[in-house]
């Protein structure tokens, strides 16, 4: 298993493209997170009641920190896409397979890598919340520092099915562009048309919306504000979305047996 | 045997690939797959490296006796070059070591037989077609395999890359390693190959040891004072096939059993003509390889 990840990080660490999806990612991951931090409500609504800053600290922090940072996500979707769909234009699939590899050593080796990205995720989150978290939060004690740290796990889940999704796509189209496009497309629209006129416990289950329902957005729970009408269990969700992406991987290795390569 | 392939069919859709290919290859051989393009050459090799899915037929390796993959005891180069165009000649070659186990002891010797060890830092996507065809050469004898699987090696090489190629398959088949070489190039296969099998269309029409199936054909021309008893004389002879006058002016003779140029000119001074010009000519091989295939139809 460490020669498969070693073999995959040879492939990617010089990559230029690999550094600055990565690059780009942090950035957008800390300059949303700093400033929607910095927004202020004005006024006397019923927003103003809401106190804003116990969002950006211990230990509420890690809900809205894995909240914001799921949105770039798509960003690393994109990344996953374009290095799995590399193997197809460059043929290097079918080159590996000729060194010596089973199809299942490949695919085995695309989880491993996805695996380890989804953990680098879940780690930088990790590190920028306790930065942040210390520098702004008022007392600091280990209990309240630690108390939604499950918020990471989820993170990490919600990463890892997104990949697992993008690595199909790649596999299914073939070419970085459609690819993309694709994933795109489905994510930020068919998916929300799709779910549109189903109702919302059906609707909830759809695999984005299944697995955004895994860091629900945090005003639902501070301000009392229901955005959705069924409340489906968390637990649900969790399985569904592994269920989900070992759908995905399932298909990608079907896709691959079946095709020449 | 290093490998057998069995009545190895592929279909592509309604378009027949390949129909009942089978074929065995002796270790130590050089064993040539000649015919024109697309007629099954890379079908039939990638089927027997596994990259694609035959419709029917099988294949071994070393007659099923290896231990884990066969496939990291070949090294091949199959239609194109693969390889990451973003990373270096260098990286690229441990990729490969990696995959089949080896350490990287290997990269520069073979980027040097290669010639390519100077630029063995550049990517691969700022190399020529050439360059890129002799990386590809050196992948595939990076781990010292028993068996070289080569689809068209001489492939974007200029003529001095061509020699060297072929003095290379020349040196490893020496040290009693199997090559499996496929080309449309019936020099490429008489130069190299001590065994072939000519495909077309997806089937085999006829395969066996080099010398007998390319070896016949010779052909000898002559010119005398005058054409039109030579021409005479020469239909009368019994070993004499064909007779014909060539675009030089020049009479071409065939023959269904061997003569020596002395005999021929032994036999056309006997009858009073006296020959100016005499010469053994192989016959082109082009004009060969579209006589085996025109039997195969």
């Amino acid at each position: 298993m460490k020669k498969l990840l070693s073999i995959e990080l040879k492939k990617i660490m010089p990559y230029p493209t690999f550094w600055i999806f990565a690059g780009l990612y942090i950035v957008m991951v800390v300059l949303a997170f700093c400033s929607i931090a910095s927004l202020k409500i004005q006024g006397n609504g019923p927003l103003a009641m809401i106190q804003l800053t116990s969002y950006y600290t211990f230990p509420d922090i890690w809900h809205t920190l894995t909240y914001i940072a799921g949105f770039f996500n798509l960003l690393l979707g994109v990344l996953i896409i374009i290095l799995v769909t590399n193997e197809f234009t460059f043929r290097t699939l079918r080159q590996n397979i000729i060194d010596g590899w089973t199809l299942t050593n490949f695919l085995t080796a695309k989880i491993i890598l996805l695996v380890f990205l989804a953990l680098c995720t879940a780690v930088f989150v990790f590190l920028f919340g306790m930065i942040y978290g210390l520098i702004k939060s008022p007392s600091v004690d280990a209990a309240d520092m630690f108390a939604q740290i499950s918020f990471l796990l989820a993170y990490f889940i919600q990463a890892l099915a997104y990949f697992c999704f993008a690595l199909f796509m790649g596999t299914l189209f073939k070419k970085a562009g459609t690819g993309i496009i694709i994933f795109l497309v489905y994510s930020k629209i068919a998916e929300p048309l799709i779910g549109w006129k189903l109702p919302d416990n059906i609707k909830a289950y759809l695999p984005f919306h299944n697995i955004s329902k895994l860091i629900d957005i945090p005003a639902v729970k501070m301000a009392g504000i229901t955005v959705y009408n069924s409340e489906s269990p968390l637990g649900i969700h969790f399985a569904a979305t592994l269920i989900y992406s070992a759908a995905f991987i399932f298909a990608t290795y079907l896709l691959l047996r079946k095709r020449d390569n | 045997m290093v490998l057998s392939v069995n009545n190895l069919s592929k279909q592509y859709g309604k378009l027949t690939a390949l129909s009942g290919v089978s074929f065995s290859i002796e270790r130590g051989s050089v064993f040539g797959i000649l015919g024109p393009n697309g007629s099954g050459k890379t079908t039939t090799l990638g089927i027997v490296l596994g990259v694609i899915n035959s419709t029917a037929g099988s294949y071994t390796w070393f007659d099923n006796k290896t231990a884990g993959n066969p496939r990291k005891k070949i090294g091949a180069l199959l239609e194109t070059p693969n390889f990451y165009h973003y990373l270096s000649a260098y990286r690229n070659l441990q990729i490969a070591a990696d995959i089949k186990g080896i350490g990287y002891d290997n990269i520069d010797k073979v980027l040097e037989i290669v010639n390519l060890h100077e630029r063995k830092n550049y990517r691969f996507s700022t190399f020529s077609l050439g360059m890129k065809q002799r990386l590809a050469i050196a992948a595939a004898l990076l781990a010292d395999p028993e068996i070289l699987v080569l689809d068209e090696p001489t492939n974007g090489l200029d003529p001095r890359g061509i020699v060297e190629i072929r003095e290379l398959i020349h040196a490893i088949s020496g040290q009693g390693k199997t090559i499996i070489l496929a080309s449309h190039m019936l020099d490429e296969v008489e130069k190299v190959c001590t065994h072939v099998a000519v495909l077309q269309k997806g089937k085999i029409i006829t395969s066996g040891k080099v010398s007998d199936i390319l070896g016949t054909g010779d052909i000898i021309e002559v010119v005398a004072g005058d054409m039109e008893k030579l021409k005479m004389e020469a239909q009368a002879h019994p070993a004499i096939k064909s007779v014909s006058i060539n675009s030089n002016g020049r009479l071409e003779l065939t023959f269904s059993s061997p003569l020596s140029t002395a005999e021929v000119n032994d036999y056309f001074y006997k009858r009073g003509i006296t020959v100016s010009h005499l010469l053994l000519r192989k016959k082109t091989l082009e004009a060969q390889f579209l006589e085996l295939t025109r039997q195969g139809k």
